[in-house]
């Protein structure tokens, strides 16, 4: 087939869409692959406007074997999400360049869809959502536009058509969206465990948590299913630190192969967790996890865990004891749990031999709890910083610091006490939405408590910050801290109406969350339990959805037909074969032209049919714009139709 | 290609040819997804896989919107083509050699616009329509080369469409009984026959060729002597004719099968005879025709012409009963 020349309206519309497409990768896009692309994009529309001419092969070949080379060097693979949406970039640029029939077009919107998908790896908010929409009504429009050879409608029209395609799909979108069978993901192993996410980790250093506490953003929300707890128990258990290397504390190995503690538990409370991507492996509850949700482990310091980082809005469902006795843990466990590394910090280890006096433990713990309430301790978010022998400059010289200063320093006071004793790190409160309907916790909400072992009671949580700013407890960190002013605006409790519209806001996100992000294959059960089919398999649902759309589907054909069979009125049908019988003979009506003003046209045109024509056109006229329906008229009308036979002019 | 093959031997089992308009109709509308819809598919396969492995909610809900869109996108491809109306071919008669053109009129009497239609022929001719309003008619032009004189069925199109997207074609077939006329190519450099036994008026000289009348461009079958060859040097494009004018009513010229020789076979005389019934009507001659079993008493115009000719067309093959 001859080549032709692409015309400049499809190329300016189908560039349009591959760039509003591209354009949300432009923070991705390492500078010089976003220049090129730029600069493929221009020389596109330049040649569109006539002003240059497309790259030879040559040229081309050159091109692409150029930023194959570039990829392969500044990435090294071309598996994970930067090198892929830096390869699709490219890749829709070069193919820009070599755009020349129509099955080049279609690969570009082809590459425009995948565009899309791919900027759905780094966000999925609402506003992500709406720019989806309007990408996929723009590819749409150019998708549509490949479909005519000369003459294109014009730009309105084809995104007219666009939006009423996308419309027309929602019904059997959401139809797969909530029952085509999910399956937990990933189905191959390479994630990024290292994209760099606010949260906490499990590493604690003096101002890590004070650093994390700084940020406003929503680390997960919880529903719960009766009363909520009170404050005072809202401790929410995160990853437990038990290694100490005389500066941070750390997780010692994962210790999953350790027999959990048996815990006799009291007062479950169930409650659903929204967890929001933090690129670890823990989930939060609060302490202390009675059973792991599906897909998860309770590992034996019963911190939840699950097989793979949590890099998606994560939904589960919890309970947890808040009145709980564990039983005695393995020897080891306790013996890591006395360990401090040897020497160092003289003035603390003296105090600690002093307590170590005392038959009972407990009595060990109060005497701790003492020291912080009675020396003048100051709870702040900016402590001046430590230097020589970390504790003791803590405890002895600068009192002041965050909760990771009085939880590691506690740990460290009974350890050396020979009280087994480990850092907690987790999230402590969390505010009430607006409408009380769930709680939102934050990073700011960040908080690192101690747990030590009695032999009567099992591990029983002590936190030493409630020692000295009782207050944190009640009401976060913005009623207990000297500089309230530094924290977020979302943290504190004075933001005024900006604070009080961003928290009515929130809900928006927390729906989104629930039934949006967070849906996958435990939602999808709940959701079809509810409906009536608890136990369904993966074949089951895809009977569901074939029954479904298959009924829907017929559904709108018979009410098509039967729209279709209305819409048959007999007028209109005359009216139209009257009117094609004179278009056969190059009479044509005019998308606009009225019925009277097209029979004085043909009468203009054809004196001879002026007398026929005129009286099916006023027939036509009285019948669908005059008084009523006339069956006389009608008859009337369908026999002068039927004897309209024009001919050709000799 | 099988499957179409074998569509197509179904249809043809369901439809045989038409002597009038097809309107297409439902059982005998044909669609299967295209390449660019089996490429989408893999697309929508690799999207849906890169949800699950990122557990992305959202990257499901585009890819079942796409989904979604493509499957109703059948549908309407399906719509695009049905209820609609093609007639068959108005042909103008050519010489063989010539490409004729044939002219199936398209009309779409629903109230709704019809896009992007296509009608080809087996031969891999091709028109389109891009717009189709509702009520209207369109034109839709074949061009269909000929080598042989007599009639040229009409045959088998095709018409489809890939609207809106071009993942799913509907095509039915449509096949009309009617045929084209074929006139045989106009050659032969022998003169015209110089009035001999047959002219009343005997003048011996040959009518036509006395009185310089201008030149014209050349046209196939013109007699090399009548060449201009002196002007055709001096410029480019086709050589110029002489032509003569005729002193017209009192010759009466008969192109007789019998003066040609014997040895010639039967296309070479009748394209002969073809050639000299264009240079007697051009020079306005009143000239008549003498076949094996018919004759056209001599007289002028376009009509006789256009008899003369069919006659030729139709000579000796089996259906010329209906000309």
């Amino acid at each position: 087939m001859a080549e032709r020349a692409v015309p400049a309206a499809q190329v300016y519309g189908l560039v349009g869409a591959l760039a509003f497409a591209a354009a949300a990768h432009g923070a991705v896009l390492p500078p010089w692959l976003l220049a090129g692309v730029v600069a493929a994009f221009a020389w596109r529309l330049a040649v569109a406007g006539g002003h240059l001419r497309l790259p030879g092969r040559l040229v081309l070949g050159a091109l692409t074997l150029a930023f194959g080379i570039a990829i392969a060097l500044v990435y090294g693979t071309l598996l994970g999400r930067d090198a892929g949406v830096a390869l699709l970039a490219g890749m829709s640029a070069l193919k820009l360049l070599e755009w020349r029939t129509r099955r080049d077009a279609l690969v570009l919107v082809f590459l425009g869809y995948l565009l899309v998908m791919a900027r759905l790896l780094y966000d999925q908010g609402p506003l992500t959502a709406l720019w989806l929409l309007l990408a996929c009504v723009l590819l749409l429009a150019a998708h549509l536009a490949c479909a005519f050879e000369t003459a294109s409608p014009p730009p309105r029209v084809l995104l007219g058509r666009a939006v009423r395609l996308l419309v027309r799909g929602v019904p059997l979108a959401l139809l797969l969206f909530l029952l085509f069978p999910r399956i937990q993901g990933p189905l191959w192993g390479f994630q990024d465990e290292s994209r760099a996410r606010t949260g906490l980790s499990d590493e604690m250093t003096p101002g890590s948590i004070a650093e994390l506490a700084r940020s406003g953003e929503v680390a997960f929300r919880v529903r719960f299913d009766g009363a909520p707890p009170p404050p005072a128990a809202r401790y929410w258990r995160g990853p437990v630190l038990d290694g100490y290397d005389g500066r941070s504390w750390r997780t010692v190995g994962w210790a999953e192969g350790l027999r959990r503690d048996a815990v006799l538990g009291e007062a479950p409370v169930r409650y659903v967790v929204t967890l929001e991507p933090h690129g670890r492996r823990w989930l939060f509850a609060l302490d202390l996890p009675a059973a792991a949700p599906a897909d998860a482990t309770l590992g034996s310091r019963f911190v939840l865990s699950r097989r793979i980082a949590v890099n998606e809005v994560l939904r589960y469902e919890q309970q947890s004891w808040l009145a709980y006795r564990t039983a005695a843990p393995e020897a080891g466990m306790l013996r890591l749990q006395r360990q401090l590394p040897p020497g160092g910090n003289p003035r603390a280890r003296a105090l600690a031999a002093e307590w170590r006096a005392l038959p009972d433990p407990a009595a060990r713990v109060r005497a701790a709890l003492q020291l912080f309430a009675g020396e003048p301790f100051r709870y702040t978010l900016s402590p001046p910083p430590l230097t020589g022998e970390p504790v003791d400059a803590f405890l002895f010289d600068t009192r002041a610091g965050f909760c990771e200063h009085y939880a590691g320093a506690f740990v460290y006071l009974m350890r050396a006490a020979d009280v087994p004793a480990r850092v907690v790190t987790g999230y402590l409160g969390g505010e009430a939405a607006p409408g009380g309907e769930y709680f939102i916790v934050r990073q700011s909400d960040a908080h690192a408590w101690a747990e030590v072992w009695l032999p009567e009671r099992g591990w029983t949580r002590v936190d030493p910050t409630a020692a000295i700013a009782p207050e944190r407890v009640e009401n976060g960190a913005y009623g207990a801290l000297d500089e309230p002013g530094e924290l977020p605006l979302l943290a504190r409790r004075d933001g005024g109406w900006v604070r009080a519209t961003l928290l009515e806001l929130d809900a928006l996100a927390n729906a989104w969350n629930d039934w949006v992000l967070a849906y996958g294959p435990e939602r999808q059960r709940e959701l079809l339990a509810r409906l009536g089919w608890p136990d369904i398999d993966w074949r089951g649902l895809m009977l569901l959805l074939v029954a479904l759309g298959g009924g829907g589907a017929a559904a709108a054909a018979t009410w098509a037909a039967w729209r279709g069979w209305r819409r048959r009125d007999p007028r209109v049908a005359l009216w139209n074969a009257a009117c094609a019988r004179l278009a056969e003979v190059g009479l044509r009506r005019g998308a606009q032209e009225g019925p009277l003003a097209f029979a004085a046209r043909v009468a203009g045109a054809r004196p001879e049919l002026a007398d026929e024509f005129s009286a099916i056109a006023r027939l036509y006229a009285a019948l669908r714009y005059g008084a009523g329906a006339d069956a006389a008229a009608l008859a009337e009308l369908r026999r002068r139709t039927r004897a309209f036979h024009p001919r050709r002019t000799p | 290609m099988s499957v179409a093959t074998y569509v197509l031997d179904w249809h043809r089992r369901r439809r045989g040819p038409a002597a009038g308009a097809v309107t297409t109709e439902r059982r005998t509308l044909y669609v299967l997804p295209t390449r660019a819809g089996v490429v989408f598919a893999l697309l929508l396969l690799v999207m849906l896989l890169w949800a699950l492995n990122y557990n992305a909610s959202l990257g499901f809900a585009l890819v079942f919107l796409l989904a979604a869109v493509a499957f109703d996108a059948m549908r309407q491809t399906h719509d695009n083509l049905l209820a609609l109306t093609l007639q068959p071919p108005r042909v103008e008669p050519v010489f063989a050699g010539q490409p004729a053109a044939l002219g199936f009129g398209l009309v779409n009497a629903a109230p709704r616009a019809r896009y992007a239609l296509e009608l080809t022929a087996a031969d891999g001719a091709r028109a389109v329509c891009d717009v189709l309003a509702g009520g209207q008619r369109a034109e839709l032009v074949l061009a269909r080369p000929t080598t042989r004189r007599g009639r040229l069925p009409f045959g088998r199109v095709r018409l489809a469409t890939r609207y809106p997207l071009g993942l799913f074609e509907a095509w039915t077939w449509c096949e009309f009984t009617g045929a084209g006329l074929v006139y045989p190519a106009p050659l032969g450099t022998a003169p015209l026959p110089g009035g001999g036994g047959t002219t009343p008026t005997g003048r011996g000289e040959a009518p036509g060729d006395e009185d310089f009348h201008g030149l014209r461009d050349y046209r196939r079958g013109d007699p090399a002597t009548r060449i201009a060859w002196r002007r055709a040097a001096a410029r480019s494009g086709l050589p110029p004719v002489k032509q003569f004018a005729a002193p017209r009513g009192d010759a009466e010229l008969w192109l007789d099968w019998a003066l040609l020789s014997p040895a010639l076979d039967v296309e070479a005389r009748l394209s002969q005879l073809t050639a000299w019934v264009l240079e007697a009507e051009a020079g306005g001659l009143r000239w008549g025709l003498r076949l094996p079993g018919m004759a056209l008493a001599p007289a002028g115009g376009a009509a006789h012409r256009r008899a003369a000719l069919e006659a030729l067309a139709l000579h000796a093959t089996t259906e010329r009963s209906d000309g």
